[in-house]
């Protein structure tokens, strides 16, 4: 292997500087990316929705694809889990599919009985805006 | 005749299928994501020679619109090193889980990587060699890699997924796109000319080129274990002569949240002989006498991602063999190959941005070994 004498100082520091970096990152405050922080927040029937939802939606992307998702409303969970499941070897079957969307519900709207709720849910377009729920405790994000 | 006929029933069968249904609503999402990484090559005074490192920028921006349950489309542009690019533009027509039309611009399914290859969806800042588009060391020597991803193009594809109960999952795909190209007395594929607005977005050569994906996934609580194998073919030249064939093979094992992940692609592609073939290649004539115009391109890779906390922890093994004749000025040998040894981590920041850093060691067979250091930032949004 070549080491030309000069060159390495720039790109050793910049290694250096990336290894100080993470390791000072290590004391940042904050927790793994997981769907809640605090798991005793999840209603007990929610709980193994969101642990399948936690595992299946970091199958092909990281779970923070879902914690910055931008959905206005519950029926466009059922709509983007639809689409996700479809994806190729998503491992996401219909059945799968209710559970997470139960769980995502949940997690940005506090409702626990979707989709038992959907004929409540207002039919405004997208072009409009969303309606948003007044009732509910959203969980904090983690 | 026949194929317009066999055109004409397809299309109202998919008409038929995705009609719109006037209760249905509208939905529309958007997603990004962005990294930006340096890449230091520390045993090279200026690596620019060899490698486009230093300072990139990926960025994806994408709207999805959901017109019900059967028709979206899909809107991806990027800006990397290449300048503005669209990713995606498509509908998807959605007949039933099983059967879905794809037309517009795509990314072809083959293989896995492809799948997740936003820069927010892995966790180096580079891709696997075989699926190099830009960040691989003697990048000219050897023209890029075996497919570069995201492969971007024009055509239709029909795909569907379906699950045999709830443990075994069974997806398909074949399609026609536009190919790659490259002028009529060509060695290789021209990537440039595969986007370059000078040359149009079209077929170069009035021919498209078709493929293939099917994948086969087991799936238990703990457990996913997936197996997959695809393939593409057709011509590339601009006088539609030059063939190729691209296959590719898959297996990825998720156990909890360690996933191993293994393909290899293997592309057989024709090279023009010209009228000179003695002045044109580096090596002379088989034991027959003639020239072979064939030469073989084969990659593969091997993964271990493991996350802990809120980091993600990653070691890679991969590499690139090419067999054939040569041109002159090349300064790879009728078997040449390349192996890189790669070990990295993802750290999550904030929220959804993580702190990328990787080292890796090139060894080649026909050029020093070198080593290069990525460090990046990257998330989705």
């Amino acid at each position: 292997m070549k080491m030309p004498p000069s060159s390495p100082s720039v790109a050793l520091a910049l290694l250096a500087l990336g290894l100080l970096g993470t390791l000072w990152a290590c004391w940042l405050p904050g927790a793994p990316a997981t769907l809640f922080a605090d798991e005793t927040q999840v209603p007990p029937a929610l709980r193994a929705p969101c642990a399948l939802a936690q595992h299946k939606c970091s199958r092909c992307h990281s779970i923070d694809r879902v914690l910055v998702a931008q959905v206005t409303r519950p029926r466009q969970w059922e709509t983007y889990v639809s689409r996700m499941r479809r994806m190729s070897s998503s491992g996401i079957s219909e059945t799968d599919g209710d559970q997470i969307v139960r769980c995502l519900v949940y997690r940005s709207f506090g409702v626990d009985q979707w989709p038992k709720s959907r004929e409540e849910e207002p039919r405004d377009r997208i072009w409009t805006t969303p309606s948003t729920p007044t009732s509910v405790t959203v969980p904090a994000l983690p | 005749v026949l194929s317009i006929a066999a055109a004409t029933a397809g299309l109202l069968v998919v008409v038929a299928g995705v009609a719109a249904d006037p209760t249905e609503e509208l939905q529309r999402n958007f997603a990004g994501s962005v990294q930006l990484d340096y890449m230091a090559v520390p045993t090279e005074e200026i690596a620019r020679e060899e490698a486009l490192d230093g300072a990139t920028v990926e960025l994806s921006l994408k709207l999805v619109m959901d017109f019900g349950e059967h028709v979206s489309s899909n809107v991806k542009v990027c800006v990397a090193c290449h300048g503005l690019e669209v990713g995606m533009a498509f509908f998807d027509l959605r007949v039933a889980d099983e059967l879905s039309f794809r037309v517009g611009r795509f990314t072809p399914a083959f293989g896995e990587f492809p799948l997740r290859h936003d820069p927010a969806n892995h966790r180096t800042s580079d891709k696997p060699l075989p699926y190099d588009m830009g960040r691989m060391l003697r990048i000219s020597d050897w023209n890029m890699s075996v497919l570069p991803a995201p492969w971007v193009d024009n055509g239709l594809e029909v795909n569907g997924t379906h699950f045999f109960g709830d443990h075994v999952q069974v997806d398909y795909a074949a399609y026609v796109i536009g190919g790659p190209r490259a002028a009529a007395d060509a060695l290789d594929f021209d990537y440039k000319e595969s986007r370059t607005p000078e040359s149009y977005y079209v077929d170069n050569n009035s021919r498209p080129v078709g493929g293939a994906h099917l994948a086969w996934t087991l799936l238990t609580d703990d457990v996913t274990f997936q197996l997959g194998a695809s393939a593409m073919t057709g011509t590339y030249d601009d006088e539609n002569e030059l063939s190729f064939f691209l296959g590719g093979a898959q297996a990825i094992l998720r156990v909890d949240d360690l996933v191993l992940r293994a393909e290899y692609l293997a592309r057989r592609t024709e090279m023009s002989l010209g009228e000179d073939p003695a002045s044109r290649f580096r090596y002379g004539p088989g034991k027959g006498g003639d020239f072979d115009p064939y030469f073989l391109k084969e990659g593969f890779y091997t993964e271990a991602e493991l996350p802990a906390g809120r980091f993600d922890f990653v070691l890679r093994w991969d590499g690139m063999r090419r067999r054939g004749n040569v041109a002159q000025s090349s300064e790879l040998r009728s078997d040449s190959a390349v192996l890189r040894y790669t070990a990295g981590t993802a750290f999550l920041l904030r929220e959804s941005l993580r702190l990328k850093l990787s080292g890796e060691l090139y060894d080649f067979s026909d050029f020093e070994d070198e080593v290069v250091v990525h460090l990046g930032i990257a998330g989705p949004f």
